[in-house]
């Protein structure tokens, strides 16, 4: 007896394939693409590149070149990202320094007539630098991306953090309008009355424990501006700047009372190089 | 083998080719999922620079070292010859090609602390 069972089995091995082949080229060898450029590179990566953009940035003070390398990351908006890192790098208790170069830069580009000093190099560099010289000549090559043409160094002044200590010149409550949460409010600025991003500010408390922030993490607030949620009732303690002197019984001021018991504002505290 | 089996297994591997190519389509040509190590060249050799710029001011080499395996897992050493050959082609500035002397200069006199450390 012959059964007739027609071409079925051709369909039945050709979707067994089918589903085979999908889920090994996603699954076993997935699409891998080489010689990409920044944008193209993972939330984690980009994090990583745009970090070592804003301490390369630190290091050379060419804020054109910094802008060009972070062009290519296709950030909508260049500062924002740079803040939001930078938030993100403090809020995790990441590194300090990282922290506080991206956000010089991000106040950098949001006032591009602010001078950043660079960090003075720690490596003597020879007149003549030693190259590495390649076997066999190479004289064809891509065209040079991501680097701008060099730049000659600034000239060197003061870094916004070094100079005289800040001290502290006023203090006042906010009561109107009433914020959601008590905010310690810290402008920084200069002895000229210009606001000093990328400050550092160590807060500690009466219960115990210091943290650390930075002024320019609020570049539309001001470039100087920094601020902190305090706890009604709680003593706080701060130093700006790696020199300053410790302010301290900063507290939430009451702004009266409501149905709920008192109400808290914020307290806006400015501080000013002599 | 009969003629159905024979073409049961080319069903199969006919089937097989076309999801593979269907299963490389599916995946969005602007995926971001790319890494540092797959960075074009010039890229590569931007990213060792601002390494070196970074050391220059910090000196801290197992940072940089750790920075550069995030670039390639092979020696670094390796990394920045590439960064150096790129940067000749590019017409980096001379204190550029400085730069990138001193970190390969500050990578060979201390690349292993950690093993040696553990050792």
């Amino acid at each position: 007896m012959n059964e007739n069972r027609g071409a079925w089995y051709l369909l039945t091995g050709a979707v067994i394939g089918l589903i085979a082949g999908i889920l090994i080229s996603l699954m076993v060898v997935p699409v891998k693409y080489v010689n990409t450029d920044p944008a193209s590179l993972r939330a984690e990566d980009q994090q990583k590149y745009r970090a070592l953009v804003a301490e390369a940035y630190l290091a050379e003070g060419d804020l054109g070149r910094a802008r060009s390398r972070l062009a290519l990351l296709g950030d909508p908006d260049q500062a924002e990202a740079l803040v939001a890192e930078a938030q993100n790098i403090l809020a995790e208790g990441g590194s300090d320094n990282q922290a506080r170069a991206l956000a010089l830069l991000a106040a950098a580009i949001n006032e591009p007539s602010m001078l950043v000093t660079p960090l003075p190099l720690a490596v003597e560099l020879a007149v003549r630098p030693t190259e590495y010289v390649p076997a066999g000549t190479q004289t064809v090559g891509p065209t040079r991306t991501p680097g701008p043409t060099g730049t000659p160094r600034p000239t060197s002044t003061p870094l916004p953090t070094q100079g005289p200590p800040f001290v502290k010149i006023q203090e006042f409550p906010v009561c109107d309008p009433l914020p959601e949460e008590p905010l310690l409010q810290v402008i920084v600025l200069d002895a000229a009355g210009n606001p000093v991003p990328g400050v550092k500010i160590e807060i500690s408390q009466s219960v115990g424990g210091i943290e650390t922030f930075y002024t320019g993490l609020y570049p539309e607030i001001s470039a100087g501006y920094a601020d902190y949620t305090m706890e009604p009732g709680v003593n706080y303690a701060i130093r700006v700047g790696e020199s300053g002197l410790t302010t301290s019984d900063l507290t939430a001021p009451s702004c009266g009372e409501s149905d709920d018991g008192k109400t808290w504002g914020s307290l806006k505290v400015v501080f000013q190089q002599p | 083998m009969n003629k159905r089996m024979i073409g049961f297994i080319c069903a199969i591997l006919a089937g097989m080719a076309g999801g593979l190519v269907l299963g490389w389509l599916m995946k969005p040509a602007t995926s971001k999922d790319s890494t540092l190590e797959r960075l074009r060249s010039d890229y590569q050799a931007d990213y060792v620079l601002m390494v070196a710029e970074k050391y220059a001011t910090d000196q801290d080499a197992l940072m940089a070292e750790a920075l550069l395996l995030d670039l390639s897992p092979k020696a670094h050493l390796d990394t920045i010859k590439q960064a150096q050959v790129m940067a000749q082609q590019l017409g980096y500035s001379d204190v550029e090609k400085q730069l990138l002397s001193t970190l390969t200069e500050a990578l060979i006199v201390e690349p292993e602390t950690p093993t040696e450390a553990a050792q």
